[in-house]
């Protein structure tokens, strides 16, 4: 044997301790290894599914014509309402010789038709673009004839001149089953139009690919048929490249951005415009992050507990390297290897699940997105390479977090220390101390009245919230081994059978992992639970504040109603005319239009109620205006919703001023409302006032009262008769209809708790296979003395019973906490909401019997299948 | 680096499959000749109204080519704006996004010094970006214009963010007009035929930018208004023109317009246009142009005569000349984009083939070697 050389002698011995002290073992364990490195890559995947669900969800937001034309440079828009086309010419003259490319985009929602199980129809969005002036871009290109996808034949009728002639992308064809020629009868606005597919738009090479509910026409023909003559939504704005583009574009914008301010408009950078509607779901899509971040943190006391169970059984041949000269150095680094390659191997496999876990998540997101934000196309999920080295960072470092303790321990082990092994000793000393855990409580409530973190624009971060909850989430997880010796009591209660005291015993003597292990499934059962009273506390809430507003007969929209971004309206004659149908007693008609105002979207809202006294929209208040009543606005005060007085600091009493068509307008704020509707934010004044602001009489919704004695449906079915393209319900459907967009906007959220709570009873199976492991002595002794195989199961399953009580336990009890965290602090401050608090006791017991009976189930298992194990005297 | 500015462009605008909806316009069935006006024999043009629009015929052009000098640079320049009419349709022509006119329009600049041939194409409907004037010249496209101004020509022009022209064009000569009886036959068919008005020699003046910097250039243009419906016969495939300045004070218009089968049809012109202005018209079996200096175009695969020899024979003395067109550089095609249409416009030196002598400047135009433009144009 040759002596190694000085400078190889580290890497040696990091060598030799790796294969001694890990390798080995993974080796004989390779379930165990597997299982520690799937709980990883389960965290890390959903934690990465999220992300990157999240960014596909909200990449379309609203600039269709990115897709279709490229991204411009400049975005010029009304604060509310429309552009007349008359500003191009101004434009052009401003510009002066300035070779600036100015292209008008009308954009509209509308819907199509597609039968019978989707009476809404299904969502559009209408692009009107110059299909002239569009290509001038190409024409700038010097490969312009390349990528040609689409040109008609000969003797065909073109696109210009008709009023009838769409386009529609690839991917839009395919979910409808359409195809070229084919003719889609579409809403738009209380329109109805019969257009044909006049060609299929290939997706572009490097660009987002066509969202498939766009709609592209002609924009004279999108005016036309959409009745919005001479409007145009925004401009788009590009500069040619060359060598002078620099000064073009200064000189330029420079023009631009005085003209616009001047007249109160928006000249923005795509970008920006991307960033502030983004911004507009980034709280939830925050939560939703944070959230996602759950499974990783039970993994981590799921790992942590797995490592100090190696520490334990390793901890003969620690002693005997200690002995041998190896430094308490060399020792903790070779622990924090195991944890590296642990984190790495459970990365690089999150990854791969975590992009395939993507692809379902997407929906989920983009639904809750556009019914509670704003419309949004979503985009193919890609694997952002940043999200996934961010990704797999996070979980190395979850996996060193989770070995950071074991592998100070192990470091600990003293050269002289007792070969016994499975002893009991180790654990982490301050898990131990049952009472930690009510100082870390006392801190959670004292950093909830934190107020929010507020960036700009009125994006609120509540920070003492998250702190809180995590706080409590470490608190609960300390003060759960104070539960153990109580539960023991419990299970070793009365005489009972043998293998019941036997797991009682082991419990009242619990080490750190038992801890570990309860302490993982608290933090999943926790979040849980207090996603649950979250959930609960919002239906309750979102109930009553329905049943309260939903008191008339019948509801009608303009189609696409389901969405806060929808802009489609009815017009005067058209709403006059439905409500001078048989049967109708009146009405309460809303106007809404989205303006922005402090670089957010906000919705003026334009009411007229219903003279009847006793019949007319009731709102939830929260801070009551003087006078209720159906005439309450008409004295020119506004009310606001409750999500926009939170964001901007507002109360009755104070004055806004409100960007309008017709230039700033100022009001009082007379009253504070509820609405669950929509966090964009609400201002309510009369309809007379908004209809003069906005010089625009029409409506987007009615509430109708029948007269009595008049059957609802068949006034329902006469509208739906005279007006087929306008959306239609009865009280009763649109009450469904809520709670079930409701529950469709929690969907993601079931499935990230689900997962955690899988994790957890996973967990709690991996950590009695690792006690059983070192307590095979003992259960050879037990089978020698005549105990079953299914005696030892049965030991198994009360000792996971008595950790998973534990856990649940103090998951349960910190979940109330939580939920008060939740509902009290995180949601009004980041969307603005006041909810009642509710606990949903039927879904803790479901919870619950599900938790114990899947602890109980796994433990029996895995008890089973190591009572055979050899006594390592016999190995 | 032409190959990189494309690639850039490309990037962001990612626009081509776009470029199929054009087609689809183009690609209708554009109105047949009956339906539009068509140039009359006897008809008297009056102006300033006849340099203005006439949007009852369906195609119109108004073509500015020139040589430009700073210095020792020089440059050569086309600026055009065509009208295309198309037939009525459904939706009425709005103010704002018109249906019933398309305007096209290209620049180019030619800088033999860099070898570099900018040019742009846009391609606009009659509305708010685009149009021309009924009753005097005024026509614009976006940025681009081209107006009168008292006696005065004023164009405005750019090409992408590289080039910027401004220039004041004074007629050094009055207007002509060429054809017999007023319109200039194209082929057998009277339809085929337009009414042709040309400024043969402007003084042109003004400002060229380029490359960040702002250059005072004056020199010499030739401007075409032509008013037609159809400009080619079924059996023509495209034409070589050229006008040629000469250092004398004289100029001459020529073309030669190709037949499918590889000859010269009998309508093909040569103009000599004295100082004062007066013509003298030379029929097609009297002159000849021989296609000569091939050059292949590297983006169409076009092979282009760059360097025709006209041989006439001069009215002054009856002499016959050998007339070689030189061009500055050999790169100076317009490769179509939103229009569909390629074509080789370019700067020349006019070199007398027996003396040797540079005796004037051109500009030869070459149509249909790339693709079949009498589809587009008949």
């Amino acid at each position: 044997m040759s002596v190694p050389s000085p400078s190889s002698r580290p890497a040696s011995i990091g060598g030799v301790l790796w294969s001694r002290l890990i390798w080995r073992h993974w080796k004989r364990e390779p379930a165990l290894t597997a299982t520690l490195a799937g709980i990883l890559a389960l965290g890390v995947a959903v934690f990465l599914a999220v992300r990157l669900a999240n960014k596909a969800a909200v990449s379309g937001f609203g600039l269709f014509t990115e897709s279709i034309s490229g991204e411009s440079d400049l975005l010029l828009r009304p604060r509310s309402g429309f552009f007349e086309t008359s500003v191009l010419r101004d434009l052009r003259e401003i510009s002066g010789k300035r070779p600036v490319d100015f292209f008008p985009v009308l954009e509209l929602s509308g819907a199509v038709q597609t039968g019978a199980e989707k009476p809404d129809g299904d969502l559009l969005r209408f692009v009107g673009v110059d299909l002239v002036a569009i290509g001038n871009a190409i024409g700038q290109s010097e490969e312009a004839g390349e990528g040609v996808g689409f040109s008609a034949e000969e003797g065909e009728p073109g696109l210009l001149g008709v009023t009838d002639a769409c386009l529609v992308g690839e991917a839009f064809a395919r979910a409808r089953g359409v195809a070229k020629d084919d003719r889609l009868r579409v809403w738009i606005n209380d329109r109805v139009a019969d257009l044909r597919i006049a060609g299929i738009l290939p997706d572009p090479a490097n660009r987002p690919a066509i969202p498939e509910n766009l709609v592209l026409m002609d924009l004279p023909a999108l005016q036309k048929v959409s009745g919005e003559t001479g409007r145009i939504s925004r401009i788009e704005i590009r500069f040619p490249e060359g060598k002078a583009e620099g000064g073009i574009r200064a000189a330029a914008s420079e023009g631009l951005a005085a003209w616009a301010q001047e007249r109160g408009h928006l000249l923005e950078t795509p970008e920006d415009r991307k960033a502030s509607v983004t911004r507009m779901s980034a709280a939830f899509r925050l939560n939703l992050t944070i959230l996602s971040g759950l499974a990783l943190l039970v993994g981590i006391y799921l790992i942590m507990q797995a490592m100090e169970a190696a520490v334990t059984k390793r901890r003969g041949e620690i002693a005997i390297l200690r002995s041998l000269g190896v430094t308490p150095d060399q020792i903790r680094r070779t622990w924090l290897t195991e944890a590296a390659v642990l984190g790495l191997v459970g990365g690089v496999l999150g990854i791969v699940l975590g992009r395939l876990l993507a692809e379902g998540l997407v929906g989920g997101i983009a639904a809750t997105v556009n019914t509670l934000y704003y419309e949004t196309t979503t985009d193919a999920v890609r694997l952002h390479p940043g999200e996934a080295a961010f990704s797999l960072v996070f979980g190395l470092i979850a996996s060193l977090v989770a070995g950071w303790i074991p592998a100070r321990e192990a470091a600990l082990t003293p050269p002289s220390q007792a070969l016994r092994q499975g002893a009991q000793g180790g654990g982490l000393v301050w898990l131990r101390r049952w009472p930690v855990g009510l100082v870390l409580f006392a801190a959670a409530v004292g950093v909830a009245r934190l107020p929010a973190l507020t960036f700009g624009e009125g994006t609120n971060f509540p920070l003492g919230g998250y702190l809180a909850a995590l706080l409590a989430v470490l608190g609960a997880s300390v003060f759960l081994g104070g539960l153990f010796p109580p539960f023991a009591r419990l299970i070793g209660w009365g005489r009972g059978e043998a293998m019941r005291r036997y797991a009682a015993s082991r419990l009242r003597a619990v080490g750190g992992r038992h801890r570990l292990t309860a302490a993982g499934l608290s933090v999943a059962i926790g979040m849980s639970a207090a996603m649950a009273i979250l959930v609960a506390s919002f239906e309750k809430t979102l109930t009553s504040w329905i049943g309260q507003l939903l008191k008339a007969d019948l509801y009608v929209a303009a189609p696409g109603s389901a969405s806060v971004a929808n802009g489609n309206r009815l017009a005067e004659v058209d709403w006059r005319a439905l409500l001078s149908l048989p049967g109708i007693d009146g009405a309460d008609t809303l106007q809404r239009h989205a303006v922005t105002y402090e670089g957010r979207e906000l919705l003026i809202g334009g009411a007229a109620y219903h003279d009847d006294p006793s019949r007319h929209l009731q709102l939830l208040w929260i801070e009551a205006p003087a006078v209720i009543g159906p005439d309450a606005l008409e004295t020119g005060g506004a009310w606001v919703s409750e999500p926009f007085a939170r964001r901007y600091a507002k109360r009755s009493g104070d004055r806004l001023t409100l960007p309008t068509p017709s230039g700033p307008r100022e009001v009082t704020i007379e009253g504070v409302y509820a609405d669950y509707g929509n966090e964009a934010g609400t201002v309510l004044v009369s309809r007379r006032l908004a209809e003069e602001w906005f010089d625009d009489r029409s409506v987007s919704n009615l509430a109708i009262y029948t007269s009595p004695g008049v059957d609802p449906e068949a006034v329902l079915e006469s509208i739906r008769g005279r007006f087929p393209a306008l959306v239609t319900r009865t009280n009763e459907k649109l009450r469904e209809e809520s709670i079930r967009i409701f529950h469709q906007t929690f969907a993601v959220t079931y499935a990230l708790e689900a997962i955690a709570v899988v994790i957890a009873v996973a967990g709690l199976g991996l950590a009695l296979a690792g006690l059983l492991l070192e307590r095979r002595n003992e259960l050879a002794t037990l089978r020698a003395l005549g105990a079953t195989r299914r005696d030892i199961a049965r030991a198994a399953m009360w000792e996971g019973l008595g950790i998973a009580l534990a856990g649940l336990a103090g998951g349960l009890a910190v979940s109330f906490f939580l939920g008060w965290i939740l509902i009290g602090v995180i949601n009004p401050q980041s969307f603005g909401w006041t909810l009642r608090y509710a606990v949903p006791w039927g879904m803790f017991v479901f919870l619950s019997g599900v938790t114990l009976a899947t602890a109980a189930l796994v433990a029996w298992t895995v008890g089973y299948r190591n009572a055979n194990l050899k006594s390592d005297r016999e190995e | 680096m032409k190959q990189h500015e494309a690639s850039t462009r490309q990037g962001k605008a990612g626009y081509l499959t776009l470029l199929g909806l054009l087609l689809v316009f183009a690609g209708a069935p554009l109105a047949s000749a009956e339906e539009w006006n068509v140039p009359r024999v006897g008809h008297r043009l009056e102006f300033p109204r006849d340099h203005g629009s006439h949007p009852d015929f369906k195609i119109e052009w108004w073509y500015l080519t020139g040589h430009l000098f700073a210095g020792e640079r020089r440059f050569g320049f086309q600026a055009t704006f065509f009208r295309l009419g198309q037939q009525p349709v459904e939706v009425p022509a709005g103010e704002d996004f018109g249906t019933e006119q398309l305007y096209l329009a290209h620049m180019g600049l030619s800088d033999p010094e860099t070898g570099r041939f900018l040019h742009e194409e846009r391609l606009n409907r009659g509305g708010w970006d685009a149009g021309a004037m009924v009753g005097d010249l005024d026509v614009h496209n976006g940025n681009w214009t081209l107006r009168r101004e008292g006696n005065d020509l004023l164009l405005e022009g750019s090409i992408r963010a590289e080039a910027a022209l401004s220039l004041k064009l004074v007629p050094k000569k009055a207007h002509v007009i060429f054809g017999e009886d007023g319109i200039s036959r194209k082929g057998p068919e009277g339809t085929a035929s337009s009414y042709y008005i040309t400024f043969p020699r402007l003084a042109a003046e003004g400002r060229l930018e380029l490359d960040g910097v702002t250059l005072d250039v004056s020199g010499e243009a030739w401007m075409d208004h032509e008013i037609s419906s159809s400009q080619l016969d079924e059996d023509q495939i495209g034409w070589d023109w050229t006008c040629i300045q000469f250092a004398d004070g004289r100029e001459i218009m020529g073309y030669v317009l190709r037949t499918k089968g590889g000859g010269i049809s009998e309508y093909s012109k040569l103009v000599w246009i004295d100082r004062d202005g007066t013509m003298t018209h030379v029929q097609s079996g009297d002159y000849r142009w021989s296609h000569e200096g091939i050059w292949k175009s590297p983006d169409t695969g076009a092979a282009y005569p760059v360097s025709p020899l006209i041989t006439t024979r001069d009215p002054a003395d009856g002499r016959e000349r050998r007339l070689r067109l030189v061009p500055l550089m050999e790169q100076q095609e317009m490769t179509g984009g939103s229009g569909g249409v390629s074509y080789w416009e370019g700067a020349c030196d006019v070199i007398d083939e027996d003396s040797g002598e540079a005796v004037g400047r051109a500009y030869l135009e070459m149509t249909g070697y790339a693709d079949d433009i009498g589809q587009k144009l008949r």
